[in-house]
């Protein structure tokens, strides 16, 4: 397997860091600012990895205005060229030429096959005062098949004695699949969306919250590397509708207690309804149990709930005269479950003391998500006995499940 | 008229209110984690952000 992180991919991430910790130096004054270092690893049933080094700088100008750069290169192991095998270096024939090539093991759930790297950074600035927040930030990611940039304006507004925060944000997001040999052209995406929401105090431990989110795609949205195969057997490009409207609405209620020597506890309970014009639907609810265990660290375990169903257009077969046609995964019903462990931990402010290379904070999270699709094994497409029934009925879970582990470690410097 | 009527909780009561596991998200790294990368790897429509910022392919 070749390596998805080069050398000099490596040594440019270090560099960014070693300069951003010269030019914080005259910063650190106020106590605002700070610089977070995490690292993501994810594994999946089918062996696909992905590895995300993250940075996040914030820094505080003076009292009111900060600002702040992140930089995410999320890289793995598999991503969509080939759909249809699974086996490392499996030799498949060329869809148009006949010649074949040495593939790379599939990603689990897109049957995906080439290493990928994804560069993504956002740069951001807000003026805070007397909890009146107004930020804008601009975002850009590039892979080699595909760009987005998206600037964002957002603005938050305590009042009623700062009990209650009404909060809203809008981006703009221009992506442009790239187009590449040997497949179908891509093309260009426009997003709009804008969110608005209400948090309101209830108790000296008690928060709700209710958000709403607008997701309004036009343009190119189907995806270039998932072929269909038609009930003559004719493989063919995917078709979907060229516009997308979709609504999330969500309501959090977030409830404090004190356990064990007064320290403080929660329980967080999040749920969101997801719906859109091509017939999707989606509950997901969201657990958390956070509680410290000292004055500054403390732990949190997690469930998570998630069902869909399908969009209209998805069948178990098309035809030639199907105006639509779909063999992507993420349009097909499924639920999910999630579990996971998360610890914040401070340091003594005696470690950091001794050396300015203690981190204030370090953080470790695992999450296992394990994805079940059995129950609606007759809505997938037949790729029974056709070239790439072996891949996708893997890669889907039919008749099985699939799963995965995501992990993250980080350390958070203040100053 | 609605929400003046929910304020109930006085500004040095507030303590709790502002500490990070009294928030939605404790942690800014794993929200964009979360909204961005991980309803890609589930394989969702509908779970998380729904925006663009790359192709999850």
């Amino acid at each position: 397997m070749e390596p998805v992180l080069e050398v000099d991919v490596v040594v440019k991430l270090l560099s960014i860091i070693c300069i951003l910790g010269i030019l914080t130096t005259p910063f650190a004054s106020d106590g605002e600012s700070s610089l977070e270092l995490s690292y993501e690893y994810f594994l999946d049933k089918n062996q696909v990895i992905c590895y995300a080094p993250i940075l996040a700088l914030t820094l505080s100008i003076n009292e009111f205005w900060s600002v702040s750069f992140d930089q995410e290169i999320d890289a793995v192991t598999g991503a969509s060229r080939y759909a249809g095998y699974n086996e490392f270096n499996q030799t498949s024939p060329d869809a148009s030429s006949g010649a074949t090539h040495q593939l790379s093991p599939l990603d689990g759930l897109t049957g995906a096959t080439k290493p990928e790297v994804r560069y993504a950074e956002t740069i951001s600035i807000s003026r805070a005062d007397q909890g009146r927040v107004v930020g804008a930030s601009f975002y850009m990611s590039h892979e080699d098949d595909y760009t987005s940039y998206a600037p964002s304006v957002n603005i938050s507004w305590d009042f009623n004695e700062r009990n209650t925060t009404v909060a809203g944000g809008y981006s703009h997001f221009f992506d442009h699949y790239l187009s590449r040999p040997n497949f179908p052209p891509g093309g260009k995406k426009n997003i709009h969306s804008a969110n608005a929401s209400l948090t309101q105090s209830l108790s000296p431990l008690t928060i709700i919250s209710l958000s709403g989110n607008y997701i309004d795609s036009r343009g190119f949205l189907g995806h270039p590397y998932r072929p269909v195969i038609l009930d003559s057997g004719a493989i063919v490009d995917e078709k979907v509708p060229d516009q997308k409207t979709g609504i999330a609405l969500s309501a959090n209620i977030i409830q404090g207690y004190h356990l064990f020597d007064d320290y403080l506890g929660s329980i967080n309970v999040h749920y969101r309804n997801y719906q859109d014009n091509w017939g999707m639907l989606s509950h997901t609810i969201d657990t958390k149990w956070y509680q410290y265990i000292t004055e500054e660290s403390y732990i949190r375990l997690r469930y998570r709930y998630y069902q869909q169903g399908s969009h209209d257009f998805i069948y178990a077969t098309y035809s030639e005269e199907d105006k639509y046609r779909s063999a992507d995964i993420r349009y097909y019903p499924f639920s999910s479950n999630l579990f996971g462990l998360k610890f914040s931990f401070a340091f003594p402010d005696s470690w950091q003391e001794a050396s300015f290379l203690v981190p204030s904070r370090w953080r470790y999270k695992i999450d296992y998500l394990f994805r079940s699709t059995k129950e609606n094994t007759d809505l997938y497409q037949d790729f029974n006995d056709r070239l790439w029934h072996t891949a996708i009925d893997r890669a889907i879970g039919v008749g099985d499940y699939y799963s995965q582990v995501d992990m993250l470690i980080g350390v958070q410097y203040d100053f | 008229m609605l929400f003046t009527s929910c304020a109930m909780v006085p500004q040095m009561e507030r303590e709790y209110l502002s500490d990070p596991i009294m928030l939605p998200s404790e942690d800014p790294i794993e929200a964009l984690l979360e909204g961005h990368n991980f309803p890609r790897r589930e394989g969702s429509a509908g779970g998380g952000a729904g925006a663009g910022g790359g192709c999850g392919c």
